[in-house]
């Protein structure tokens, strides 16, 4: 049961990164472009900085939520690894139920601020802007479904010695 | 403080100790704040996106990429190589020549751990089989991090200059001479460690291996300067810049050096987009932080407690300094300088302190914490590339620490060491 669930999130984790990575690629392609149209073409591109901060949002976001699955957080690991076995475990769990509350205060206030801002456009393009802010929500539910799986892992969640 | 700033502060300090991961604290401090404070909510995703969506902030992942393409196309081998030709007959040469890599380093990434990967994971064996004690050579790998923040381009500088609303450009120019003063500090620890330790010298290079190394190293050699020339030329903005620096060092390697392999870029956008994810989400949720810092009027607050203590410039310099060297020690720099950012800001005004000044005067006291334990990550860095125990790295870094100090207080009373050249050339 627990192999199952892994697996899932194993591969939400690879397919969140995966498109992550694509977003950056577009990023760093559309400002290249509005480079190249400036000195090449002699003919600024509106629209370049616009895609790409949207494309950052979401490399950002999504990438933030598969680093949860690894432990990839930058975290202060000195306490944790002092601590007996059992309590430094049961203090990882903690940190887990803690990671969850973020992942759902970032789907339910996100999920909001998205459909708030349902029928605004962005400036430039006129792209709605729901389709750069859903990057909150979907990133919290994200990140409560890695830390729901870890929560429930029956191994050690603490395999790190260093941070 | 009101009951919020207290809450904020306590929380702080004890979830971070207790090793919940910096954003997630942070957001969920900035989450508890705003319910403490009945505003409403969608603040808190505003604030997010707001974070994740300043155009000055996408040269970070640039910068990144632009390291990672170029370390893994063989361009820090040949820099090493060049340094090498230059230093290494000097007493100390070895020693000198990995400063010198990760000065020139620094010109193409722009931050800390990066640098110390690059360079140590090539010079750390060699200098332990020249005749360097290993400790020290991690230890010296450790301390060249911090040159790739001083020296432009640099991550934690561009941070500020979208914080502080300042331009990035200048920032960098700033950093330009407390890193090399710190390169030149650590270049004397060179010569009075192999002094001291009887390393032997090396033969000095020959005028045909001199030649090829140049030759062999012109395209590494070139990248600052499509960088940072297409800055100050007024080309490029710092964005487009780092995304320029990605393509340069995407050709060099694959056409020109023909290092890298297109198979292998998939996993270097990879890792690259990981640290930005883990440098951005910090960002982002430590906007949402510090807005409930700001509408609370902590930051106020706190200036003029501060203020309250006393109103002499130099001594609130040094209060300023020790405690940015404290914080940069224990916390993550990043979200130490967005969360402090309005403090600093207003101490900065209250003391007439130059804008530019007292963001290298930040940049430069956290990168300090990058080589000490427990949240530098340049001394993790060097640590699992050398194999060696933290603790071990940590006793062979304060002769370097020493000349990092040193800098400190440098930038913190003699404005012209940070303000010559950006009035010069900015």
């Amino acid at each position: 049961m627990y192999q199952s669930l892994d697996k899932f999130g194993h591969g939400l984790a690879v397919g969140s990164q995966a498109v992550g990575a694509l977003a950056a690629l577009v990023m760093i392609i559309s400002l290249l472009l509005g480079v190249f149209y400036r000195y090449v073409l002699g003919d600024a591109l509106v629209w370049s900085d616009e895609v790409a901060s949207l494309a950052f949002t979401w490399t950002v976001f999504l990438f933030a939520s598969a680093l949860v699955r690894d432990g990839g957080h930058v975290r202060v690991t000195l306490l944790v690894n002092a601590l007996p076995q059992l309590l430094g475990e049961l203090v990882e769990r903690g940190i887990m139920v803690l990671t969850i509350g973020l992942g759902l205060v970032m789907l339910w206030t996100g999920w909001n601020f998205a459909e708030f801002t349902a029928g605004q456009v962005s400036p430039a393009i006129r792209y709605p802007v729901w389709v750069k802010n859903a990057a909150v929500p979907v990133a919290g539910a994200l990140i409560c479904i890695h830390a729901l799986i870890l929560l429930v892992r029956p191994g050690p969640l603490n395999t790190s010695s260093e941070h | 403080m009101g009951e919020i700033g207290l809450v904020m502060v306590v929380g702080l300090i004890v979830l971070l100790a207790l090793g919940v991961p910096i954003a997630f604290t942070i957001g969920l401090l900035a989450a508890t704040g705003i319910w403490m404070a009945d505003v409403n909510p969608m603040i808190l995703p505003q604030q997010f996106i707001a974070g994740s969506n300043v155009t000055s902030l996408l040269a970070i992942p640039g910068f990144i990429l632009a390291g990672e393409v170029m370390s893994a196309g063989g361009l820090s081998r040949r820099l090493v190589r060049i340094a090498e030709t230059f230093f290494g007959h000097l007493t100390g040469g070895l020693s000198m020549s990995t400063v010198a890599a990760g000065t020139f380093f620094g010109a193409i990434s722009g931050s800390a751990p990066a640098t110390t990967a690059a360079v140590g994971s090539i010079m750390i064996d060699e200098l332990e089989n020249r005749g360097y004690q290993r400790g020290y050579a991690a230890a010296l790998a450790t301390a060249v991090g911090p040159l790739g923040q001083m020296i432009p381009p640099s991550i934690p500088m561009v941070i500020w200059g979208v914080l502080a609303e300042e331009s990035i450009a200048k920032l960098f120019l700033a950093g330009i001479v407390p890193g090399l003063i710190a390169a030149t500090g650590f270049c004397v620890v060179s010569v009075l460690y192999a002094r001291f330790h009887g390393v032997a010298k090396q033969k000095r290079a020959t005028g045909k291996e001199f030649l090829f190394a140049m030759k062999d190293g012109i395209w590494a050699l070139l990248a600052p300067v499509v960088i940072l020339g297409g800055i100050y030329s007024g080309m490029f903005t710092p964005t487009e810049a780092a995304m320029v620096g990605v393509l340069y060092s995407a050709i060099v390697g694959l056409f020109l050096y023909r290092d890298l392999d297109w198979k292998k870029i998939p996993s270097i956008l990879m890792s690259s987009m990981r640290t930005t994810g883990v440098i951005m989400f910090i960002v982002a949720v430590a906007y949402g932080f510090a807005w409930v810092m700001a509408s609370e009027q902590i930051p106020a607050q706190l200036t003029r407690a501060l203020l309250e203590l006393t109103d002499n410039p130099i001594l609130l310099l040094l209060i300023i300094n020790v405690m940015l060297l404290l914080l940069g020690a224990v916390m993550d720099n990043i979200s130490a300088m967005v969360i402090l950012s309005g403090v600093l800001i207003g101490l900065g005004q209250q003391i007439g302190l130059d804008p530019i000044q007292l963001g290298a005067m930040v940049v430069i006291n956290f990168a300090v914490g990058m080589v000490t334990p427990p949240v530098g990550y340049s001394i993790f860095v060097a640590s699992s590339i050398s194999g060696l125990r933290v603790e071990t790295v940590a006793r062979h870094i304060w002769p370097f620490m020493l000349v990092l100090l040193g800098v400190v207080a440098l930038v913190a009373y003699v404005p012209a060491i940070t303000l010559w050249l950006p009035a010069t050339f900015g």
